[in-house]
């Protein structure tokens, strides 16, 4: 399962003159970051882009510090100052529109301002409905927008790049569910944001931002613990995320118009 | 690995495409055996909402919804105490057939879903065709929709005598033919005491009976994805397509045979054990750096070297592929620039009849295609090495056909 992912990351920095990775702090994309410095026996040789809606956890905020200082990493922070100035906020509006502006639209500029042909992110198939239909090389448009009905095919892992698209999204961990997230942070000793580990008997399950992430009732405060209460769990990984829920194809239509 | 890894980390993983027709239930199966599934701990529940629209469980999209058809590929895991089960889905409209190969050439095994009420149908026998051409041995057919035919046996027996004909036209044997109604659960699962004249596996059950296809042990070949040049010393990366590669090894590194010596191997954290199969490392080699695309070999047991590759070629592009034109074939890390010398025995894939004269080859079409390539291409028949042996052809960065190598 490692060596496919480390396999995709490779072809990525192989194949692109300008790659970054997208971290948001989270288990899937810094397990993804590991990765990236296994397959480069110890350096990130890309840079590391945030889009840092300043809605974050004080926590992942902290643990980016620290993680950028020890792994020696080239972090870039992108953020939609403009409407982060106007008052955007998932208190002020509905929910979609504020994800679209601070995240989609700041990682859009992030790309034209950074000039990125590639990014790599963490996602993964059995994360959501529609991301399991995804690839693991993604072509976006002029306008980020993703056609889900329309993919180009993706055969074995003979991955192609069609000319025309703006730019790539790979997604080296698209094979991994949740469950195996955990048992390779376990296996590998990956860092792990304290949000993940249970307090007064609750914890996180998904993290993103403070005002739309709720806890989950769980008393696992190791790493251990948490595998072992998802290896005998029947509730979905996302159902503390306000996005998902808000209305049907929320998440449809959010990928469609460039959401990680 | 640390001690830590269990068992849990490397259970064997199957997975599964389910192929077939338009509409002949393939999401309605998945969707049926995940809600049953779903008692196993560790698996989600199924949403209570999809209950009786099985197919929404991969169906995520809102057209698919609307139209109640199944678009784009979509993949879903089950956990199994014994192994790890992966359902790949895949659209049965032939317009979609790109869709379909995004699934299938990621799939161990098949499960052919036929309706009972339609039987075999111009999409069952392509996608057959696809699995034999792909090297999926490892297929099961389910019967489905077995309640329009009143759950009797007479039918289905027809029905499985007609499938496995098709089945051993192309060279495939089934592991087991089995009359199902997914929407109810008949044998998907459970045993279906509805039709208790039926003695044989239910789906899951059949899957379970499947063995693992592994490739042979074989001589060392490791396309080169790319070199590493800041810091440390210069290394290759890449994986182990087969065989094993230590330090001190001499190996050739094609297509141009030059001799290089393995001086270390790369891990991280640091580990010099020598590369197995599968594994993802890099090399410090000393004699000429190769270049991504190069193929490491062992010297007694060089790769096929050609400027003049063939292949049986499934064409998927609108626009028909014509001698003359001029393409990008990918296999492995190589990419070649290649010009089409010659088609010939073309195959309607509908019918499975031939196709007469060298005409260009349409959509859905299959042909022996002979191309004349700018550089000399690193191969190996499909049989002896997938990896090698299969290859995509693209026009402007999109695949439009698919190759493997006889």
């Amino acid at each position: 399962m490692e060596s496919e992912s480390i396999y995709v990351i490779r072809e990525a920095y192989a194949r692109y003159a300008k790659v970054a990775v997208l971290w948001s702090m989270g288990k899937d994309s810094t397990a993804l970051l590991w990765m990236v410095r296994k397959a480069f026996f110890g350096s990130v040789p890309f840079p590391v882009v945030h889009i840092d809606t300043s809605y974050k956890f004080p926590e992942i905020y902290a643990f980016r510090d620290r993680l950028t200082r020890e792994w020696g990493l080239d972090l870039r922070i992108a953020r939609n100052e403009e409407a982060l100035a106007a008052g955007m906020g998932p208190t002020k509006g509905d929910k979609f529109a504020c994800c679209n502006a601070l995240k989609t639209v700041a990682l859009k500029r992030a790309i034209a301002g950074m000039g990125f042909e590639a990014l790599l992110l963490g996602i993964r198939r059995d994360e959501h409905g529609v991301r399991a239909k995804e690839r693991y090389f993604s072509p976006r448009a002029q306008d980020f927008t993703w056609n889900v009905g329309a993919q180009p095919p993706e055969l074995w892992d003979l991955y192609a790049t069609a000319e025309e698209a703006a730019h790539d999204r790979i997604h080296p961990l698209l094979h991994m569910t949740e469950l195996d997230i955990w048992r390779y942070v376990r296996r590998e000793g990956i860092p792990v944001n304290p949000l993940y580990l249970a307090r007064d008997g609750r914890r996180f399950r998904s993290i993103g931002c403070a005002p739309c992430c709720a806890p989950v009732a769980s008393t696992a405060a190791t790493v251990d613990e948490i595998v072992a209460e998802l290896e005998s769990s029947r509730d979905s990984e996302r159902a503390g995320r306000a996005q998902d829920k808000e209305s049907a194809f929320t998440m449809q239509k959010l990928r469609s118009l460039g959401y990680m | 690995m640390s001690p830590l890894a269990t068992s849990a980390d490397d259970k064997p993983l199957l997975r599964i495409a389910m192929v077939g027709h338009v509409d002949h239930g393939k999401s309605t199966l998945i969707g049926r055996i995940r809600h049953e599934m779903s008692a196993l701990p560790g698996t989600a529940a199924v949403d209570a909402s999809v209950a009786g629209n099985w197919a929404f469980v991969t169906d995520q999209l809102q057209e698919e919804r609307e139209r109640e058809m199944t678009i784009d590929t979509a993949q879903t895991f089950l956990d199994t105490p014994v192994c790890r089960l992966v359902f790949i889905d895949v659209p049965g409209h032939q317009e979609l057939i790109q869709n379909m190969l995004s699934g299938a050439t990621r799939a161990d095994a098949a499960v052919l879903v036929l309706a009972g009420d339609e039987g075999v149908q111009v999409q069952t026998r392509r996608h057959a065709l696809l699995l034999a051409m792909l090297g999926i041995r490892n297929v099961i057919v389910a019967v489905n929709k077995m309640d329009t035919l009143g759950r009797r046996e007479a039918a289905f027996r027809a029905l499985e005598r007609t499938a496995v004909e098709e089945l051993r036209t192309l060279g495939l044997q089934a592991a087991a033919v089995i009359p199902v109604a997914a929407r109810d659960g008949d044998n998907v699962v459970q045993r279906s005491p509805a039709m208790p004249w039926y003695d044989g596996p239910s789906v899951i059950e059949a899957i379970g009976e499947l063995e693992p296809a592994v490739p042979p042990e074989d001589a060392l070949r490791f396309p080169v994805q790319g070199v590493m040049r800041n810091g440390g010393p210069v290394t290759v990366f890449g994986r182990v397509l087969s065989g094993s590669v230590a330090e001190g090894d001499v190996l050739s590194a094609w297509p141009a045979g030059a001799a290089v010596k393995v001086r270390a191997v790369r891990r991280f954290p640091e580990d010099h054990a020598p590369a197995q199969t599968g594994e993802a490392v890099g090399l410090v080699l000393d004699g000429p750096q190769p270049v991504r695309g190069d193929v490491l070999a062992a010297p007694d047991d060089p790769p096929l070297v050609t400027a003049t590759p063939s292949g049986r070629v499934f064409w998927l592009a609108e626009q028909p592929l014509a001698p003359g034109d001029v393409l990008a074939l990918r296999c492995a890390t190589q990419v070649v620039t290649v010009r089409v010398a010659e088609i010939a025995d073309r195959l309607d894939t509908a019918t499975l009849d031939p196709l007469p004269g060298h005409e260009p080859l349409a959509a859905m079409q299959l042909g022996t295609v002979r191309l004349s390539a700018e550089h000399p291409v690193v191969l190996e028949s499909f049989e002896r090495m997938a990896g090698l042996g299969r290859f995509v052809l693209e026009r402007r960065g999109t695949a439009v056909g698919f190759g493997i190598v006889g």
